[in-house]
């Protein structure tokens, strides 16, 4: 009835295969599609052809050059979230656990709240408020995405704290900073890992998801503006709505298949 | 008695959490490009309005003040008036309840119940489990606006099976049971969107719970006492699996609320999404603030439901807080 198999390494390599065909036709845009994506290449609402393989907009702009050119905002901003996230929650999460005490109670105390609001509406609030930029997005995202990896972190840092290793370079004299650096950091980022994929693509899915609801930078080519055009025009032409929302899922669903030999349980998008 | 500690346990921290989630929306109001009467009162305010703003939300007083008196309106329940509909923002929350509260417990009903079958049966099966467990996550993954698009384009535009779109058929005026009909068929898509991506949550969530659960010593007793795999899954497992499943649903609201907001505006569904997305575009700030308000009270309010329920239905937890 029961006994866990391999099937982690499966889902990381197909992940991985999976997450590599909107990455590589990302990288290769320069090369495939070179010149500017916004400029119309053949007519307005022409469906899918060899000339136009994902077919044209309604300014008549190739579907599959303004993809592959527009993933590059989306990834560069994506995986920045997921580098930031990650970083800020190895951080609180060592002095959380490392410092116990008041600060780790208000420590865990923000963790809570930055996780009770979903993250979506908090985006949108900045974007009604401090404009659509991609910037202020990537902010807000950052700041909150790292409490589920804090927690983790600090559970950890915690269980670690009185280990005999700790409390010999702590008596050799370290100072809790290197202590923390030198010994704990090591041990606890393995645990970061698995979290840093599942970061971007719920930074992917709340971009597209801002644009959306129109609520998006206007000024920036990316998968969710694509998404927002493409959703204007759905019922006209069906490969402007069909074919940005499967770029992003080829890139949401590799990366959250990619972190399941690790663990299972957390899910991040949203 | 126990009970009534955890109870107010909950709701005191809920009330803290409400506070602190109030006073970051209120810093950033307050941090607003040009200032928060300009930011309150809209790009296309005239004087009037701003100054009206200003001395309605007590702006030319001190941020101390400020802060007391925004606390202090939305703990009465005056959330503000509607610059686009000019009507109170708590009325237009209120019409549009019921649509997004339907769309959402469907959906949540749904979700739970196909997530812990699919679940429970991948967890006993060691090859074909691998791959429903992978399908969740992708399904979970997937953009929910993109599988409305091809929900849409597949049982709606080429089948024709289910309508497009609103809440019920205009042309025709139904009463009692067959409104109510009318009704359920509107929402089926809307609800199938936002189940099918919950769904991969929770089937996800059940796997490994029961994985876990699957390599206990009970499980290993009960096949040496003889009794079928069958009942060993469905019977003891599942009674392990239920506590988690019970709590995650209702720390599930929150996520809810943005796939429904999302599913909403794909089918012109009348309900808060709708609201939202409109109030983002006529840059409506106070319905902002409200439709934010709401979501907030219910996402804190259903995770202290959680706290409780966990406790109840896993008398581990409670002996775990002391007497």
């Amino acid at each position: 009835m029961m006994r866990a198999s391999n099937e982690g390494w499966m889902g990381r390599i197909v992940g991985a295969l999976i997450f590599a065909v909107p990455l590589s036709l990302v990288l290769l845009a320069p090369l495939l599609f070179p010149g500017d994506p916004r400029t119309p290449s053949g007519a307005p609402f022409l469906p899918p052809s060899w000339a136009h393989p994902l077919g044209t907009d309604d300014l008549g702009r190739d579907m599959l050059a303004a993809l592959a050119h527009g993933g590059r905002a989306s990834m560069w901003s994506g995986g920045l979230v997921a580098l930031g996230a990650a970083l800020l929650g190895v951080l609180a999460g060592v002095m959380a656990g490392l410092a116990g005490g008041w600060l780790d109670r208000l420590m865990v105390r923000l963790m809570d709240v930055s996780q009770i609001v979903p993250r979506f509406f908090l985006a949108l609030l900045a974007s009604a408020w401090l404009g659509p930029g991609w910037v202020q997005l990537a902010v807000i995202l950052m700041v909150t995405g790292w409490a589920p990896l804090a927690r983790q972190i600090r559970a950890e840092a915690r269980s670690l704290r009185h280990a005999p290793f700790i409390e010999a370079a702590s008596l050799l004299g370290a100072s809790r900073v290197s202590v923390a650096r030198r010994h704990l950091v090591p041990i606890v980022l393995p645990l970061a890992l698995p979290h840093v994929p599942l970061i971007f693509a719920s930074a992917l899915l709340i971009e597209a998801g801002l644009c959306f609801l129109g609520a998006g930078d206007p000024n920036r080519l990316s998968w969710g503006l694509l998404v927002q055009t493409g959703q204007s025009h759905a019922l006209r032409a069906w490969w402007l709505a069909l074919f940005p929302g499967l770029a992003l899922a080829f890139a949401t669903a590799g990366l959250s298949l990619v972190p399941m030999a690790w663990s299972s349980n957390e899910s991040a998008p949203g | 008695m126990k009970t009534l500690t955890t109870v107010l346990r909950a709701l005191a921290s809920g009330l803290v959490a409400w506070l602190l989630i109030q006073s970051a929306i209120f810093a950033l109001v307050q941090s607003a490009p040009g200032g928060p009467a300009a930011a309150l009162a809209g790009d296309f305010a005239t004087a009037e309005t701003q100054a009206a703003v200003t001395r309605s939300f007590a702006l030319d007083r001190p941020v101390t003040v400020q802060y007391a008196s925004f606390i202090w309106r939305m703990g009465q329940g005056d959330w503000g008036l509607s610059y686009h509909f000019r009507r109170p923002v708590l009325e237009l929350i209120g019409e549009r309840l019921l649509p997004t509260a339907m769309l959402m417990l469907g959906a949540l009903l749904i979700a739970v119940a196909a997530g812990r079958f699919l679940g429970l049966w991948a967890a006993a099966r060691p090859r074909g489990g691998a791959v429903v467990a992978a399908a969740a996550a992708v399904a979970y993954a997937l953009p929910v606006f993109w599988v409305g698009q091809l929900l849409v384009l597949s049982l709606g535009l080429e089948l024709k099976w289910f309508p497009l779109s609103g809440l019920s058929d205009p042309r025709q005026d139904k009463t009692g049971w067959s409104a109510f009909l009318d009704v359920a068929w509107h929402a089926a898509l809307p609800v199938l969107t936002l189940a099918v991506q919950q769904a991969g949550f929770f089937t996800t969530l059940v796997f490994t719970k029961a994985r876990l659960e699957i390599g206990k010593g009970y499980v290993r007793a009960a096949q040496a006492r003889g009794i079928p795999n069958a009942s060993i899954l469905w019977g003891h497992v599942a009674r392990n699996v239920n506590p988690q499943l019970a709590t995650a649903a209702l720390n599930r609201v929150g996520m809810l609320f943005t796939g429904a907001v999302l599913v909403e505006t794909l089918y012109a569904w009348p309900g808060l999404g709708r609201l939202l997305a409109a109030a983002i575009l006529n840059r409506d700030h106070p319905v902002l603030l409200g439709v934010f308000g709401l979501i907030a009270m219910t996402v804190i309010l259903s995770s202290a439901a959680a706290d409780v329920v966990q406790g109840w239905l896993d008398p581990r937890i409670a002996a775990d807080r002391g007497p």
